[in-house]
């Protein structure tokens, strides 16, 4: 704490106008990389950096390889957890950073004081939200207002997880961060390779890109050293065969010794290599069946899932039309004369006529159901011969007993509109009965068990 | 002054990151070096317009002044527009000269370019021939971005015509895209461009 009273002074002694704009700018960039540093190994659950950095054990490592693609999601942690606290009232334009030491513009725009009179110097006098002429000593005011504002804002330090008890506004935290007592201690962290758990002992400097150059430039090292580590967990559990161009080399009357295997530079003997190959081959074999298998598998589980019915165009002629929960259909088709129930779709060959049934109830007649067969269009209309002449056998099937199941033959007649070639995609004649079943018999007579009742209906041609 | 470019840009590119014209694919950036001061920026050709479709590749340098000085914005794309020149991708625009202003972001300047792509000032012009074929022969002009958003940008609209105009060019042993730039600047008159070309 004494030593955050003893910054906030020092801050106030620099808060003079001109030595300002240097002093401000360099303390940012500092910040900025100190920050980091904090920030990347403080990505720890109690989550003082709550910046969307994903893969926090390794910051490091998603820093390095990012930086050359799009932007760094990890490169400046700091600045992602102020920004998420950055209110656009406290931003100047400008630096796009917190304002230091405000000023206000008489067309109402705010900016840093340094920010502002750098860009005053530079270029014509105007406003660099609204191009508005502003005179340096007629329209440009201090804003203490917001000045004191910010000054209320009082943020942890981002060492606090470390232990900085540092409570400051943001723009004395930017002093303060160069100089934490508790980043000192993390300076020595430096940014380790991703492969040190393979005994890579490079480290680099977190600010510079040494980390981002040694991956590029140390690959076959690492190879060498994955090669290694491969070879202590793998050489215990596999037992390589003699390398093949053994038999030839003696055929050649090499000598009776086998050269030495040649070495590679790190000593890595070329049976190893062989041995991973061969185990690589394995084990790429293996995958592959899996995946094979594992696809085979979602194949029958997805058929199974749709239990799918028989394709209707290879249905033969035959609609089998279990029909759950009878009594809600028949309610339905009581209360409106309107409501038809279709069954799905038939066709009497792969190439034949397609149909459908249809049960409904007439008001006039509401104990009895009606069910009527009705021919629909298709793709093979144009090439049948109109109008349709067959067989059609409907039943209505007894789950118990066979014997009792109810059979019904229609014979098609040429005069009957019904069976002509349809106009509409369900042809609105149908043929059928329109007293087919009395309902309060299909349940008495144990029709319906379960609320369900099947009926089968095979159409033929003749 | 350089440290401010930088810290700047790193946050602009948070704030492209972030907007929703990203998320709408129509404005993009990336970094070119690990220095911050270049840029690759892409926009989308607007709708309703001549360069709908393609995609327009932008280099931006970011000067050690920035934000002070606007960042230096050419078009990599070859683009057919009365503001922007048909040969080197320089722009004319005022907000990346003289109405520059520090408030002013990547983001903005994009989105500004595209809002030229779609409002052409033929009275401003870069590319002097583009302008004239805007002011004089004007459904000639838009056929002519068309082709030249397909041949580039890859935008939608193909034109045999002008295909096999170029075609008979590059026959005669010209480049393909010098072949293009006579061709459009003649108007598509290829007895012209012939003229011009071995005159």
């Amino acid at each position: 704490m004494q030593r955050g009273q003893a910054e906030r002074k020092s801050a106030r002694m620099h808060s003079l106008p001109h030595s300002e704009e240097k002093e401000h700018n360099s303390n940012e960039t500092t910040t900025t990389s100190n920050a980091r540093v904090a920030a990347s190994s403080s990505a720890t659950p109690t989550g003082a950096a709550g910046g969307g950095t994903s893969g926090a054990p390794t910051p490091p490592k998603s820093l390095a390889l990012n930086q050359n693609h799009h932007y760094a999601p990890g490169s400046d942690t700091s600045g992602e957890q102020e920004e998420e606290l950055l209110d656009s009232r406290y931003e100047c334009a400008i630096c796009i950073d917190w304002l230091n030491e405000p000023v206000l513009t008489s067309c109402g725009h705010r900016f840093c004081r340094s920010c502002l009179s750098a860009w005053m110097q530079k270029n014509n006098q105007c406003c660099p939200m609204d191009n508005k002429r502003l005179s340096v000593e007629h329209d440009i005011f201090p804003d203490n207002y917001t000045r004191r504002e910010i000054e209320q804002l009082k943020r942890d330090c981002p060492n606090s997880s470390l232990g900085c008890s540092v409570v400051a506004s943001p723009i004395e935290l930017h002093r303060h961060l160069p100089s934490c007592p508790y980043r000192r201690q993390q300076e020595p962290q430096e940014e380790k390779c991703p492969f040190a758990k393979i005994k890579c002992d490079f480290v680099g400097r977190p600010e510079t890109n040494q980390l981002e150059e040694h991956l590029k430039a140390d690959m076959p090292h690492h190879m060498q050293l994955m090669l290694q580590a491969f070879q202590q967990t793998a050489i215990a559990t596999w037992q390589p065969h003699k390398p093949s161009t053994s038999g030839t080399a003696m055929e050649n009357g090499h000598g009776q010794q086998l050269p030495p295997p040649p070495q590679y530079a790190n000593g890595v003997d070329e049976q190893i290599v062989q041995t991973m190959y061969q185990r690589i081959v394995v084990l790429e074999q293996r995958t592959r069946e899996q995946e094979t298998r594992l696809e085979n598998l979602q194949k029958q589980l997805r058929i199974a899932r749709q239990q799918a019915p028989v394709d209707p165009r290879y249905s033969n002629g035959t609609i089998v039309w279990r029909i759950e929960h009878l009594g809600a259909l028949v309610a339905r088709l009581r209360a409106n004369a309107n409501n038809l129930e279709y069954s799905h779709e038939c066709y009497t060959s792969p190439h034949g006529y397609k149909f459908c049934a249809r049960l409904n109830i007439q008001p006039r007649k509401p104990h009895v159901l009606s069910l009527h067969v009705h021919l629909m269009q298709s793709e093979n209309d144009y090439h049948l011969e109109w109008p349709f002449k067959g067989r059609i056998k409907l039943c209505m099937v007894h789950p118990a007993d066979a014997a009792l199941s109810q059979h019904d033959t229609i014979m098609t007649k040429p005069e009957i509109l019904a069976f002509h070639q349809p106009r509409e995609a369900i042809s609105t004649r149908g043929f059928g009965f329109l007293e087919y079943a009395n309902i309060s018999n299909i349940i008495q007579l144990g029709f319906c068990a379960d609320d369900r009742l099947l009926i089968k209906i095979e159409i033929n041609i003749v | 002054m350089a440290n401010m470019a930088v810290s700047r840009i790193k946050r602009e590119f948070k704030e492209v990151m972030r907007s929703e014209e990203i998320v709408q694919c129509s404005i993009k950036i990336e970094l070119v070096n690990d220095s911050w001061t270049e840029l690759r920026g892409e926009i989308a050709g607007p709708p309703d317009t001549p360069y709908e479709g393609g995609k327009f590749i932008l280099e931006i340098k970011v000067p050690e002044t920035y934000p002070f000085n606007p960042p230096k914005v050419r078009f990599i794309t070859r683009i057919w527009h009365p503001n922007i020149s048909s040969v080197t991708g320089a722009i004319c625009l005022d907000i990346l000269k003289d109405n520059w202003a520090a408030a002013m972001t990547l983001r903005t300047v994009l989105l500004s370019l595209q809002a030229l792509l779609a409002a052409a000032e033929p009275d401003d012009p870069q590319d002097a021939v583009v302008a004239y074929q805007f002011k004089d022969k004007y459904d000639l002009f838009l056929l002519t971005a068309k082709h030249w958003t397909n041949a580039y940008a890859g935008g939608p609209h193909t034109f045999p015509d002008c295909d096999s105009k170029i075609q008979r060019l590059k026959d005669m042993g010209i480049d393909e895209h010098d072949a293009r730039a006579v061709l459009s600047k003649e108007n598509w008159n290829l007895e012209k461009a012939t003229e011009g070309l071995f005159s």
